[in-house]
């Protein structure tokens, strides 16, 4: 947890033999343990660096968190230094503004004197700069007014801030940006050898402007130069000179010219490098002569109006799904059940790491702004190379259309068409605004969903996308057009999840739990209509639910059946196919069942035989036929409108998992060759066998091939394996899982894969890279 | 850079109250920063690659670091004699790593290092005046934030950067910069005493520059750099004596 005026973040540089120490020592301050300062119970230690140790403690008065930073003993023990900080504090504490970290009090021990401030946990820039790289110029661009804003307050009250870089910008648990340790604590006593005193260096000297680093007086610019500087490092994730060595910035500052960020992020637009480029002058008269001058500047960027407009300022503020965002982990990103459950306890991922304060991290707004501007100025294609040509400029477009290409845009999971959709529709709002900020309910939940599907698709990596469940995951099925995301659970709550299949929002419960009966489930599907699913259940039955009534039934598995191993629907009708597991084996057994899920009735005796259970399924594209999978080492493949059997081949696997390409040339078949996990190719028509590949990670349950037939994704222990079903060689192994893969499903378009395991994670990957063509060698 | 047009006088301080010798300086790193932009305009050049330009500014930084400004015993005269050949030893260090760091480097190559022949004196002074005046221009601003009701840097830089306006045309500008109505009988009061100030401070800063600032030695400087002709009408009849800076007649 981080806090408000948290120390001077000093880097860490090595230690040179000639030059200045790099390495400030760490001021002398009393350290507490729980004790109490005034009426200020100290509960915590929050951080400590170089200019003191930072505490959380209550105020056992007004009952409230706050922030207590202890001075360090030189300012203290200095007259002169007190009296000034003293001077600054009272002045800083007349200062109220939502920008900037409150002081609530100043009070002193024996040792030393103390500061009390506003709790800011919400992390701050320089911790996700550190995380995430650089913000995006939009973001970066947001963080800084706010920080401008805040500082205009301040100047406007006599202070200057001299310190102002990323760790002194924080961010509440509210999302609120706030400038932190204003004018405190700083050695203001200690004249000249400030930046050249061997072995010492107060903060960092990278945004220090070039007056600081000659020790002249500072004025308000001092602080418009350091905010040029951050907003270069926002920007880039870097400070505008990095030499290790503090001298080396220091002359820097002083002599080198202002870096372009755009030799680093080549996305930033020229309108920021050349507002960075003026604040950072060399020369102060020559930069923006006020925060607040330069807050304009920065309002022109995000207001899209040309540098010499006139007029009313319109309302600049960017809208609140700017701070939302998911921390991304080792494993990949991780959201929590929290997210996808508003207002539920967070779930805990099992290996993942708490989520702490976030800024903007998504690339919701990557290159966001610049397509506006493109709608705006040009009309048709966005900024981005892959841009396809889209409708007309938003000028000229209603909003049934526009609302029809943002639904296309996030049915096609394409991160480019979302952008310019969320473009399209933020202009759209803008305009649409009513006096009173009210905004039509249609473009408002259009913008949001587009917000969502947009956030929840860039979180979806080659690295995966973890959801975290509170036990295994035994199917994660997506509904045949995409828009639902079914996760079935054996254990916990069980029943069975349903997500939006394109933002990760929780959209409701199948077979929630009711009272102390769970339903376990085992497997899922959805029928062709993305209406109804059905799920076998560790009570041995198999039970449906129409998902707009709510409606369940079971089907009658029939005398001899011990039970249900997989069901299946029918790609285009109404039938609902269970392999199945009879008490005892061989001939007359029943392993297989249909039925028809408008009549619960099954249309015609089975007379498919296979001598084992039949734990493998798959229809061929055209819903015309199945295969069927079984312990006896045969796929049956038979008419599923006739049950009359078409052929038949011997594996001599022990089959575990069946797909069919979709073009329906051939059938994959995952088994156990006595004990090693194999797939084989089968040439569907001709009934030969193409190739046998080995599976080297461990059983494969689960296989898929994408709706397009150009890949095919197995479950091989913990790992899955995408292979090329054209020419049956191994593509990626993507790894992640820490136990079985239990499900893999491809999603319609947007070359995701979805995948269940045993770990308790459904993950959700970006395959897009696999699906194009390799460049030959 | 846009220089002033001095007129108007008025009785000051002389030199000698002026700070001390620069070997002296309490913070010399400081000093060198102030001349920095000089330092690294004329790396600039004749070293092309701008990286070489930094490595020399990293070099010469490390110098200045480890053994201090210059030990008193050897300095003698201007500040900016010491700078350039300490600049240029660092660049002909650089010059001679970079040649002889190379695999297959010709002895030519390295006997063309020591024989590099730099720039004239007059790239390093150009450079150098520019950053005296702008260190006067920026103390001339801090005098107007610190005083409030004078203008007299805006009048100044006014009349400087617009040559063909009348007084009435430039107190009109002024007014519109310093939101208050100005007219032209104060713009030209205010401007006389910017010219005045401006010529204290230049003698101020150009002293600062000198191991021993004798009026002489300021007046050869000033000479030197170009800027006499700012503080001219301001000696007093005993300037080489006294040091003094007067109100002209």
């Amino acid at each position: 947890m981080d806090v408000s005026g948290s120390p001077s973040q000093s880097p860490i540089l090595p230690k040179r033999k000639r030059a200045v120490s790099a390495i400030p020592p760490v001021r002398e301050t009393p350290d507490l343990g729980r004790e109490r300062l005034g009426r200020y119970a100290v509960t915590g230690q929050l951080g400590r660096g170089g200019m003191g140790i930072v505490y959380e403690a209550e105020d056992t008065r007004l009952k409230r968190k706050v922030a207590i930073k202890l001075l360090p003993k030189e300012v203290s023990s200095n007259p002169e230094a007190l009296a000034r900080f003293l001077r600054e504090a009272q002045g800083a504490a007349k200062l109220n503004h939502a920008n900037v970290v409150a002081v609530y009090d100043i009070g002193e021990t024996a040792d030393t004197h103390y500061i009390v401030m506003e709790l800011i946990n919400g992390g701050n820039a320089q911790e996700m700069l550190r995380q995430r790289g650089s913000f995006h110029w939009w973001e970066a661009t947001s963080i800084l007014m706010d920080v401008c804003r805040g500082v205009a307050a301040a100047h406007k009250a006599g202070l200057i801030h001299r310190d102002i870089k990323p760790s002194n910008i924080l961010r509440s648990s509210e999302g609120v940006v706030k400038l932190g340790d204003f004018g405190l604590v700083k050695p203001a006593g200690i004249k000249g050898t400030e930046v050249t005193a061997l072995g010492e260096m107060v903060g960092t000297p990278h945004y220090m402007s070039p007056e600081q680093s000659r020790c002249d007086a500072l004025d308000e610019r001092s602080d418009i130069y350091s905010l040029g500087a951050t907003y270069f490092a926002l920007l880039t994730g870097r400070p505008p000179f990095n030499s290790p060595d503090c001298m080396q910035v220091l002359f820097a500052h002083c002599a080198h010219p202002v870096p372009d960020p755009r030799e680093i992020a080549p996305d930033v637009p020229e309108v920021c490098t050349a507002i960075i480029r003026k604040a950072m002058a060399k020369n102060r008269a020559q930069r923006h002569a006020s925060a607040a001058e330069l807050l304009a500047d920065l309002e022109k960027v995000v207001a899209l109006q040309p540098a010499n407009s006139s007029g009313t300022r319109t309302d600049t503020r960017l809208p609140a799904f700017v701070w939302s965002g998911a921390d991304p982990t080792e494993t990949g990103a991780v959201i929590s059940l929290a997210d996808a459950y508003p207002g539920e306890r967070s779930e805990t991922v099992p290996g993942s790491k708490s989520r702490r304060g976030r800024f903007v991290a998504l690339g919701v707004l990557s290159s966001l702004l610049a397509t506006v501007l493109a709608v705006l100025l040009l009309g048709q294609k966005g900024p981005s190379p892959d841009a396809q040509t889209e409708s007309s400029p938003v000028a000229d477009t209603d909003w049934p259309s526009l609302a029809a290409e943002a639904d296309r845009a996030i049915r096609s999971r394409d991160v480019a068409a979302m952008k310019r959709a969320l473009a399209k529709v933020w202009v759209m709002r803008q305009r649409a605004e009513q006096p009173d900020g009210g905004v039509p309910e249609a473009i408002r939940q259009t913008l949001a969903r587009l917000e969502k599907a947009l956030a929840f698709r860039e979180s979806i990596t080659e690295r995966g996308l973890v959801l975290g469940f509170d036990g295994p995951v035994t199917g994660a099925v997506l509904s045949p057009d995409d828009q639902l995301l079914a996760i079935g659970q054996s254990f916990g709550d069980g029943g069975a999840v349903v997500l939006d299949g394109y933002t990760g929002e929780k959209r409701f419960a199948l077979w929630p739990r009711k009272g102390g009966t769970i339903v376990r489930v085992q497997s899922l599907a959805f029928d062709h209509t993305s209406t109804a699913v059905a799920a076998v259940c560790a009570d041995d039955s198999i039970k449906l639910v129409r998902i707009a009534s709510g409606k369940q039934s079971s089907f009658d598995l029939g005398p001899g059946v011990k039970r249900p191993l997989t069901v299946m629907f029918a790609p285009n009708t109404n039938k609902l196919v269970a392999g199945l597991e009879p008490y005892g084996e061989g001939k007359g057994k029943t392993y297989l069942k249909v039925w028809n899920t408008d009549t619960g009735k099954e249309p015609f005796p089975f007379k498919i035989e296979h001598s084992a259970k039949v734990s493998a399924l798959a229809f061929t594209a055209g819903g015309h036929q199945v295969a069927t999978g079984s312990d006896d080492k045969r796929v049956v493949m038979w008419n599923a409108e006739t049950g009359r059997i078409w052929r038949e081949l011997r594996t001599g696997l022990t089959i575990r998992a069946l797909a069919c390409s979709p073009d329906g040339r051939k059938v994959v078949v995952a088994g156990l060759d006595q004990g090693s996990s194999v797939l084989q190719f089968w040439d569907y028509a001709a009934g030969t066998l193409l190739s046998t590949q080995p599976s080297h990670h461990g059983t494969c349950h689960c296989v898929a091939i994408s709706r397009d037939g150009k890949l095919l994704a197995s479950g091989s222990g913990s790992r899955v394996l995408l292979w090329n079903p054209e020419t049956q060689n191994l593509v990626a192994t993507l790894a992640g899982h820490s136990h079985d893969v239990t499900s893999v499903a491809f999603c319609a378009e947007g070359g995701i894969l979805v995948t269940g395991g045993a770990d308790q994670t459904t993950r959700l990957w970006d395959v897009t890279r696999h699906l194009s063509p390799r460049p030959k060698p | 850079m846009s220089e002033a047009t001095p007129q108007t006088p008025t009785p000051r301080a002389g030199i000698d109250q002026i700070s001390t010798r620069w070997p002296l300086i309490r913070d010399p790193i400081a000093f060198v920063f102030r001349y920095a932009p000089a330092i690294r305009g004329y790396l600039g050049v004749f070293l092309k690659d701008p990286h070489d330009v930094e490595d020399v500014c990293q070099t010469f930084m490390l110098r200045v670091v480890e053994r201090g400004v210059v030990e008193e015993a050897v300095l003698r005269g201007r500040f900016r004699d010491y700078l350039i050949a300490a600049v240029r030893n660092a660049a002909l260090a650089h010059l001679r790593r970079r040649v002889t760091g190379r695999p297959g480097a010709l002895l030519a190559e390295v006997a063309a290092v020591d024989s590099f022949v730099f720039p004239d004196d007059e790239e390093w002074l150009s450079r150098w005046r520019r950053v005296v005046l702008t260190g006067v221009w920026e103390a001339l601003e801090n005098h107007e934030r610190d005083h409030p009701g004078n203008f007299g840097h805006t009048a100044l830089r006014a009349m400087v950067d617009h040559p063909d306006e009348d007084s009435t045309e430039l107190a009109a500008r002024v007014s519109r910069t310093c939101g208050r109505t100005v007219r032209p009988e104060a713009f030209r009061k205010q401007v006389s005493r910017a010219r005045r100030l401006f010529a204290e401070l230049l003698v101020a800063e150009t002293s600062r520059t000198l191991d021993d600032p004798t009026p002489l030695k300021v007046e050869e400087e000033l000479i030197d750099l170009g800027v006499m002709k700012y503080v001219r009408p301001y000696l007093s009849a005993d300037w080489r004596t006294s040091g003094n800076l007067v109100d002209p007649d």
